[in-house]
Parts: C-alpha cells; sequence; structure tokens
C-alpha cells in the first residue's frame, strides 16, 4: 500500500468552466488542469482581505481607475493545462475591463494580486501561485506576512526577487495605482500582538 | 542553543562555530536560527543526491561536495553561516582551507524543502546565497516529486518533474540526473 501514493497516475485534466458549477459551499483553484480545494479564511485573514480591498477602493472612489475583486473571484491565467486563480484581493485597470461579464470567470490577469499568507501555506506552494500570477503578467503582486508584519513587493516579473517591506514601511501602488499607499501597520493594525 | 536565540546578541560567525555542533543551527544576520532535524526521507534525498554529485565531480576534478552539516559563511559584517542540504563547490573556488567553516559561497546548493518552509526564510535563503556568488541553486519538494531549478538570472523556481532532468549547466558541465531515478530510489527497495 505505501507505494500507491506514488504510483503514476493521469487524472483528468479539468477545464476551468468545470469549476463554475460547484456547489456554492465549495471553492477551489485549478493549477495546471488539477482542482486544489481552497479553505474558509481565518478571521484575521478575512479582515486584512477586506482592509486592503477598502483602502484601494475608497481611494480609487469615483474615479474611473478600475475595480476592485475579493477573493471568491476566479481569474483564468491560462489555457490547456488551464490555471484558475483566486487572490485575496485583485485589482483590474478600467482599460482592460470595460464591461463586467454577467457570467464566467474573468479571463485575465489582475493587474494587482494581493496574497496574504497563513500558516498553511509556504513557499512551496505560495511561490508556485505567484509564478502563476507572474507568467500571466500581472504587473504587482504583494505577499502579506502577518506572522513577521512584513511584505513581499514583486514588481520586477519573473527575473527578479522580491522586495521586503518592512513593518514600518508602506505598500505603493508604483505603476498600477499611481499614488496610493498604505502603511504595512495598518493592513495588520487589527491582529493581536505575536508573542502569543 | 535556543537560549541564546533569545538573548538578541548577535554572533560573528567564529562565536557561533565556538557553540559545538550539538545543535543544528544557521547564523543569519548575527543571529541563531534554530532548524529542525531532517526527516528520514529528507536525509536519504541527501545522500542519493551527493552521491550522484560526488559520482560526476571527483573523478573529473571539477570540485567537491560537502553535506547538510557544513557551514558556509556567506556574509560578513551582518555575519550569515548557512548550511545547504547539499553543496557542491568548484575547484576554482575552493577554499585553500578547509578546516574551519568554508569562506565562500556554493557554486550549487540544494534545499530538500519541507511544506512549513515559510516564503521568507527560503527567500532570504536564495538571496544570501546568491549575494555569496551561488550560480544554481536546485529545491526539492518531495511531496510532489518535483525540483525547482532556481538561478540568479531567474530567481522564480522552474519546476520540473520525474519525467524531467536536472542538468549540470555550467556548474557541473555535462551532468544530467533524471529525476525519476532519484525518486524512483526513495520509494523502491534497495536492490540486493
Amino acid at each position: 500500500m505505501a507505494t500507491a501514493a506514488h504510483t503514476p497516475t493521469t487524472p483528468r485534466l479539468k477545464k476551468a468552466e468545470e469549476l463554475t458549477d460547484l456547489p456554492d459551499d465549495v471553492r477551489a483553484e485549478l493549477v495546471d488542469g488539477v482542482m486544489l480545494m481552497v479553505p474558509l479564511a481565518s478571521g484575521a485573514h478575512g479582515w486584512m482581505a477586506t482592509e486592503i480591498s477598502y483602502a484601494i477602493r475608497a481611494w480609487i472612489g469615483d474615479r474611473p481607475l478600475g475595480r476592485v475583486f475579493d477573493s471568491s473571484t476566479g481569474f483564468i491565467l491560462r489555457r490547456d493545462p488551464d490555471v484558475l486563480r483566486a487572490p485575496d484581493v485583485a485589482f483590474v485597470s478600467a482599460d482592460r475591463l470595460r464591461e463586467l461579464p454577467p457570467r464566467g470567470f474573468l479571463e485575465l490577469a489582475p493587474d494587482l494580486a494581493v496574497e496574504i499568507l497563513s500558516p498553511s501555506n509556504g513557499y512551496v506552494a505560495m511561490s508556485r501561485k505567484i509564478a502563476d500570477y507572474l507568467r500571466a503578467g500581472v504587473r504587482l503582486v504583494w505577499v502579506l506576512d502577518p506572522e513577521t508584519r512584513t511584505a513581499a513587493v514583486y514588481d520586477g516579473g519573473e527575473r527578479a526577487l522580491p522586495r521586503w517591506l518592512e513593518p514600518h514601511e508602506a505598500l505603493d501602488g508604483g505603476a498600477v495605482l499611481p499614488g496610493f499607499t498604505v502603511p504595512l501597520a495598518r493592513c495588520f493594525a487589527g491582529l493581536a500582538p505575536l508573542d502569543a | 542553543m535556543a537560549t541564546i536565540a533569545r538573548t538578541g546578541k548577535l554572533l560573528t560567525a567564529e562565536e557561533f562555530m565556538a557553540l559545538g555542533d550539538d545543535g543544528h543551527a544557521e547564523l543569519v544576520d548575527g543571529e541563531v536560527i534554530m532548524t529542525s532535524l531532517a526527516a528520514g526521507d529528507h536525509g536519504e534525498f541527501s545522500v542519493l543526491m551527493s552521491t550522484r554529485l560526488v559520482a560526476w565531480a571527483y573523478p573529473r576534478r571539477l570540485g567537491r561536495v560537502f553535506d547538510g552539516q557544513t557551514a558556509f559563511v556567506l556574509r560578513r559584517g551582518a555575519d550569515t553561516v548557512r548550511s545547504p542540504d547539499v553543496a557542491f563547490v568548484s575547484t576554482a573556488r575552493l577554499p585553500a582551507v578547509r578546516r574551519g567553516a568554508l569562506e565562500v559561497g556554493p557554486d550549487l546548493a540544494v534545499e530538500v524543502l519541507s511544506p512549513s518552509d515559510r516564503l521568507r526564510a527560503v527567500l532570504r535563503k536564495l538571496q544570501d546565497y546568491f549575494a555569496a556568488g551561488t550560480r544554481l541553486v536546485w529545491l526539492v519538494d518531495l511531496e510532489a516529486r518535483e525540483i525547482g531549478v532556481v538561478t540568479p538570472e531567474r530567481p522564480m523556481p522552474h519546476w520540473l518533474g520525474t519525467a524531467d532532468a536536472l542538468d549540470g549547466a555550467d556548474v557541473l558541465p555535462g551532468l544530467t540526473i533524471p529525476i525519476g531515478e532519484l525518486f524512483g530510489a526513495l520509494d523502491s527497495p534497495p536492490a540486493e
């Protein structure tokens, strides 16, 4: 039986569209055609995602700059095999998305993707997700690390290591949201002290 | 050792080495970071990988292979001492003195990852290696049976599976290791 786990199997690869029919309470991403369940978020995780979305949305105001999407939104990043990802927060600029399709996932790469690390996703899982974003053309990726109150900023494409922001620094919209900043301290402000 | 990590006193590479080898730790910017002992498959994979590297490098005098206990001083000032699971140092860059920690970044570093390895910790490690002259890093994902190839020019890992082969590139010219063979050796009992 011990060998069963490593017996080469070729599961049928799924298409992104097959995931639109999932029951309401099931959330999943598609990584090269293979379904990956997305667990429910912790309180801290959900709060931080909301706080960041709100900061961006409030900063945009009535200006036609683009749209902010929550973590239930599926983005088709690649086809054959299909890659469907759901960033914790995403922003798509107006010039790339005039009107929202009434149904179906968005078949484009967001301009900004935000991920918040949880104890369950380490380097192995997260580096794959970030690589999917960068390869699909996401221009800016923020990865917030609640454990160290820091963040990694990917704004140099696939060929650059990220810049790390320390707890006293701020996230910057760069070329995607010129002029937007939010201090990391605000993103982590609602969290209990680390020394528990 | 764990108590030292909490005092906040920054150590030099020499002070760190003087702590002795009874614990498993690395020094990052002068701070002692405890590392856990390797799991069985992790430790065995390291041996399988070292064996391949030794078999290729030694007859050709390309360089030397070091195990996961070996200290590499990657940075001075904020002293940083790391020990990759497997390391290769080319003959040209091999320090003359090897009695203490090696004052060089390995040309090739192999790191066996566990799912609990944090993004920040791994990225810092990669940064430390590249700043010290490392040209090639192989990140091993035992669970997925994949190996991520990372270079300074391409810091996002390029993942290879059991149908692919590792290439020594310009670090170990001519070396090819079929990944299926490496993982296959983990899965099947040793031959009689």
